[in-house]
């Protein structure tokens, strides 16, 4: 039932002249009420993006799927703990889901399986097609593209390992054999420039 | 070592991008309670590196739905606003050391408990404490050297951010200018080898003396001379005997 059902488009940011029924934010905030109807609403508009970033660090598609419930519930729990002023809901709800997948792939159990998601890169990059109906998402994901290809090299090889990889900066450093400071430096110069490129703001 | 301890600064990218080792994040965040100006830099970041995931999108398996729904159904949300409580001790811990250590460290265990709880019945409860202790004669000195550390008025609890299970916390009285060291759950080390404390004054690491966990990986130490007035205290592997200054990883550390 779930996935034969129309997925509701999410909002388009301002500008874009077109109709946006309900923030990410107000459903958060009706979520923080104890609204299910919200929640779902919210599930349908997160989940991809939830589950395929999780997939993304992680690989094994059973792992995945239990770390995007785990960050669901997480959703709803804390929903009451959201504050606008310190970001947008989807910078706030994609935090958690990826602190939740790096935690995983810390986690011992994960360790084990390290070795075999090195290139995780070219292995398959998700099913993006699959969701590419959501408007917003296309459009982030084709500037996200068009960001990381105005990096060098070494920005985005190192960035991607991080994010994408969920490794950390010691082991991106010995992926790349770069040294330990030039790697901090790059994670560091890279998002700043994609944020300026990008346009974020907190 | 100099690395985290100069750079720190520089950590914001690899913060934001979930990329530090989890003592390195615990420490970095120590640091953003104080430096507003990495705090402005790690908000924006961190709003950076969450657009990354516009690119990873992938229709979750349908039953997911489902099961978050009724999942949320049977699930109370936390209350708004207020910190997230952050529980202090490991669950367990105490009740372990009071079990496995010395009966002194037993005390020190409880007497840890009475510092982490209301400081309103402290001198009351740490003199009962002592009462006891002191009743049974070989330990008094040991009970000597420790309850005036944790009944000090000005008595602070560190938590070490350490690596794994394993626990180490710190206590210190800057008026006494004493201080001390329990840890629970420390990696076994190689006979050659030893750990050791260091109590960081402007930056730079200060021997403060070494420690050898038992055989569960607890142990508990005095820490006197070099305590007034550090900012910070670290622990790291050395070579047995101790090293003038630190060579090994560092396995926990905390600001205090």
């Amino acid at each position: 039932m779930a996935a034969a059902q129309p997925r509701p488009l999410r909002a388009v940011p301002a500008g874009a002249g077109s109709v946006a029924p309900v923030s990410t934010e107000t459903l958060l905030a009706r979520v923080a009420r104890g609204d299910q109807p919200a929640f779902a609403t919210l599930f349908d508009r997160m989940s991809g993006q939830i589950y395929g970033l999780v997939r993304r660090v992680l690989r094994d598609p059973a792992q995945s799927e239990e770390v995007a419930q785990e960050v669901l519930l997480e959703v709803w729990r804390n929903a009451t703990r959201f504050d606008a002023a310190r970001g947008s809901a989807t910078a706030w709800v994609m935090t958690m889901a990826h602190r939740r997948a790096v935690d995983r792939v810390r986690s011992e159990q994960a360790a084990r399986n390290r070795d075999d998601r090195v290139g995780v890169r070219n292995a398959g990059g998700g099913s993006f097609d699959a969701v590419a109906e959501e408007v917003e998402v296309r459009l982030e994901h084709q500037q996200v593209r068009a960001a990381l290809d105005g990096l060098t090299d070494l920005q985005r090889e190192a960035v991607e390992l991080a994010y994408y990889g969920g490794y950390t900066y010691r082991e991106v450093a010995e992926l790349l054999d770069t040294p330990l400071g030039t790697v901090k430096t790059r994670l560091r110069d890279g998002l700043i420039r994609l944020r300026d490129n990008l346009g974020v703001t907190a | 070592m100099n690395g985290v301890y100069t750079d720190v600064h520089t950590l914001s990218g690899a913060y934001a991008l979930d990329a530090l080792p989890a003592d390195e994040r615990a420490f970095f965040e120590r640091h953003l309670e104080v430096c507003t100006a990495c705090r402005g830099e790690v908000d924006e970041l961190v709003a950076t590196a969450a657009v990354l995931a516009a690119t990873t999108a992938e229709h979750p398996p349908a039953p997911l739905r489902n099961r978050v729904i009724d999942l949320v159904d049977v699930t109370r949300q936390l209350p708004p606003a207020q910190s997230v409580p952050q529980p202090r001790t490991k669950p367990g811990m105490l009740a372990q050391l009071r079990l496995a250590l010395p009966p002194v460290a037993a005390a020190l265990a409880l007497a840890v408990v009475v510092l982490t709880s209301m400081t309103a019945n402290l001198n009351q409860r740490v003199e009962g404490l002592e009462q006891e202790l002191t009743a049974n004669s070989g330990e008094a000195q040991a009970a000597n050297d420790l309850l005036p550390i944790l009944a000090a008025a000005d008595a602070r609890t560190s938590d070490l951010r350490a690596q794994g299970d394993q626990t180490v916390r710190y206590i210190h009285s800057a008026r006494l200018g004493r201080g001390v060291l329990v840890s629970d759950g420390m990696a076994p080390l190689a006979p050659n080898k030893t750990y050791e404390v260091w109590l960081f004054h402007d930056g730079q690491p200060v021997p403060a003396g070494l420690f050898e966990p038992n055989d569960a990986g607890r142990s508990m130490a005095v820490l006197d001379e070099v305590v007034a007035g550090a900012e910070a205290i670290a622990v790291t592997i050395e070579p047995v005997g101790g090293s003038p200054e630190p060579t090994g990883r560092i396995v926990a550390r905390a600001d205090v």
